[in-house]
């Protein structure tokens, strides 16, 4: 009864400290964090990993409702993000405020520390992480790589009938666009400004003449976006979009039909000046160039099961070459960025004809984070486990003495 | 009591932070360097050369029917025609012109269904279809379909298939997807094939 009193008393401050850093919580959020894993990997299977981790583990989003095999369950979670960012703050309050310290409790605070660095390597890689690939074929260099699911607009200045400037209208800007929604885009340093409708997720040009068309769906010099339900795996979603050029006062000029599948940009002259139009997956530049000499693969007999995937490759930077095999499972790891061994192509290459590799790129800050993490956790727990152990040893003889 | 209260408040709180209004117009001054991606473009392309590629200039060098409820989509390097067929577009049928051999290209595609390759005894005595003006070996396959390149194998699908032998190149036409499309698509995909014809 007196402690229910005094708890009453405490300031407001003092009751959210003590709510952040409590047992109950933790255990609340831990198996908060097992049913997101749980749904998440149900869901998965139906709507693709992209989807789906963008659903569950963003920090884009703070409640979510489940599906399970295609049906709504109306019970809203939070967002996997969220429920470890305040899991880290509980962890961090728990050690801080409620674990005992003192030599005999060192591996516990050691293994709470691993925890937090394992929790804080799982928020940078979500914030601050990309991912993309970059494909070349042998004999050819790219200093390029594309994310696997960022689209852009891009405006390119021609010159001399090459590329000379290119605008950007970023994924951000984008990617939250519905097909009746309408953005103006104003291009701070061209003479014209940009409105995009009609953005779709999934959708391929089709001519007229060869396809069915909607009511909503505008047709532009004989073709239309035929829109298609998102692909499982993301990143073979090919967006299409309608854009308007606007003058700078808003006088509307040409429409052109944009889209990922197309083999071309579209051409815009305005005061005798080139333009390129292009929608296409957002481009990454790499710090050196990648030059690919040789690419060579092996199957396991009778299976398309990869037996060994190889890929010579030069890193050039400042005029300076460094040889670099990159292998599967063996990646090159340079200036933060890691180049995995992905895939190859094309498939159907006789013996001889020229290839190409495809390397997963990836940039992150806490690559290693959760492997270093282990190490700390697990050197918590030994040392703990060896304190129990020898304590337990050394106390024996005194039990004895007790008990007799 | 105060715990629950203060659950409510930092939901409420959060719900209010994820309520952010759509901007409806954005001032753009981003810009990217060039890369070695940066060639020369095509420039004043039409719609369908955009849209099209070399299809739009006499569709890859072929003549043919499209059948009933195929829907072309863009040609690439290795896809000189390419249709998307069924009734969500889940299967594909694509003419591809490739090196090798005729066998070669039909243990390839055995492959991607798991199924052991044939000898040439048994190359030998595939069904024949006629195409392309001449006589184009018939492969059927059915069960885990792995097309590679990364992509997860798919359980269910099935596969018909023609491979032709010029002098030059082999010529193939994959039809491939869901086996119950397959199946209900495998007369047209016959008569498609006979419709084809080198350009003059």
């Amino acid at each position: 009864m007196e402690s229910s009193v005094a708890n009453r008393n405490k300031p407001l401050a003092a009751k959210v400290v003590e709510f952040l850093s409590g047992y109950a919580l933790a255990c609340i959020l831990m198996l908060l964090l097992l049913v997101l894993t749980w749904l998440g990997t149900l869901e998965q299977v139906d709507r693709g990993l992209f989807v789906t981790v963008k659903k569950y583990f963003s920090y884009e989003t703070f409640f979510l409702f489940p599906e399970i095999k295609g049906k709504l369950v109306p019970l809203p979670l939070p967002s996997a993000f969220w429920v470890g960012a305040v899991f880290f703050v509980n962890l961090a309050l728990g050690t801080i405020l409620r674990v005992r310290k003192g030599w005999k409790t060192i591996g516990v605070l050691i293994a709470h520390g691993g925890m937090l660095f394992l929790l804080l390597g799982a928020f940078v890689t979500q914030v601050f992480s990309e991912r993309g690939n970059m494909a070349i074929t042998e004999g050819e260099v790219s200093n390029v790589a594309q994310h696997y699911f960022d689209h852009v607009i891009e405006v390119t200045e021609i010159a001399d009938g090459k590329p000379a400037k290119v605008h950007v209208i970023a994924t951000r800007h984008l990617e939250d666009l519905q097909p009746d929604d309408e953005r103006l885009f104003k291009m701070a340093n061209l003479p014209f400004d940009l409105a995009v409708s009609g953005y779709r997720v999934n959708a391929r040009p089709v001519s007229v003449s060869q396809g069915a068309r909607g009511p909503a769906e505008e047709v532009i010099d004989g073709f239309f976006l035929q829109a298609r339900e998102p692909e499982v795996e993301a990143e073979r979603n090919m967006p299409g979009a309608v854009v308007e050029v606007r003058a700078k006062d808003g006088t509307p000029g040409e429409r052109f039909l944009l889209s990922t599948a197309s083999f071309h940009p579209a051409t815009l002259e305005i005061d005798g000046k080139l333009y390129a139009l292009n929608l296409r997956k957002a481009l990454w530049k790499m710090p050196f160039t990648v030059a690919l000499d040789n690419f060579t693969h092996e199957f396991h007999p009778g299976t398309m099961r990869p037996k060994r995937f190889e890929s010579e490759i030069r890193r050039i930077q400042d005029g300076r070459e460094e040889p670099v095999l990159i292998k599967m499972n063996d990646p090159m790891r340079r200036q933060g960025f890691t180049f995995f061994q992905a895939s190859w192509g094309p498939q159907n290459a006789a013996p001889g004809d020229t290839l190409f590799s495809v390397f997963e790129v990836v940039r992150n800050p806490a690559d290693k984070w959760p492997e270093w993490s282990l190490y700390v956790t697990g050197v918590g727990l030994l040392v703990h486990f060896l304190m129990k152990l020898v304590l337990f040893i050394t106390n024996q003889p005194k039990r004895r003495v007790r008990a007799s | 009591m105060q715990d629950r209260y203060l659950m409510v408040a930092l939901a409420a709180a959060l719900a209010l932070v994820g309520c952010k209004p759509q901007a409806t117009v954005v001032e753009i001054s981003e810009t990217r360097e060039l890369t070695t991606e940066d060639t020369p473009p095509r420039l004043k392309a039409t719609s369908a050369e955009r849209f099209q590629g070399s299809r739009a200039a006499g569709p890859a060098g072929y003549r043919y029917e499209t059948p009933e409820g195929w829907t072309p989509q863009p040609a690439s390097m290795l896809r000189s025609l390419n249709f998307a067929i069924g009734p969500e577009g889940e299967g594909e049928v694509y003419l591809s012109r490739t090196r090798g051999d005729v066998g070669s290209n039909v243990n390839r595609w055995r492959k991607q269904f798991g199924m052991e390759p044939l000898s040439p005894g048994e190359l030998a005595k595939l069904p024949r279809t006629v195409g392309l003006g001449g006589e184009l070996a018939l492969v059927d396959a059915a069960g885990t379909y792995a097309p590679g390149m990364g992509r997860p194998p798919q359980e269910g699908f099935a596969l018909v298939g023609v491979i032709g032998q010029s002098p030059d190149e082999v010529v193939t036409v994959k039809m491939v997807g869901p086996e119950a499309v397959v199946q209900a698509e495998r007369e047209r995909f016959l008569q498609f094939v006979r419709s084809l014809q080198p350009a003059e």
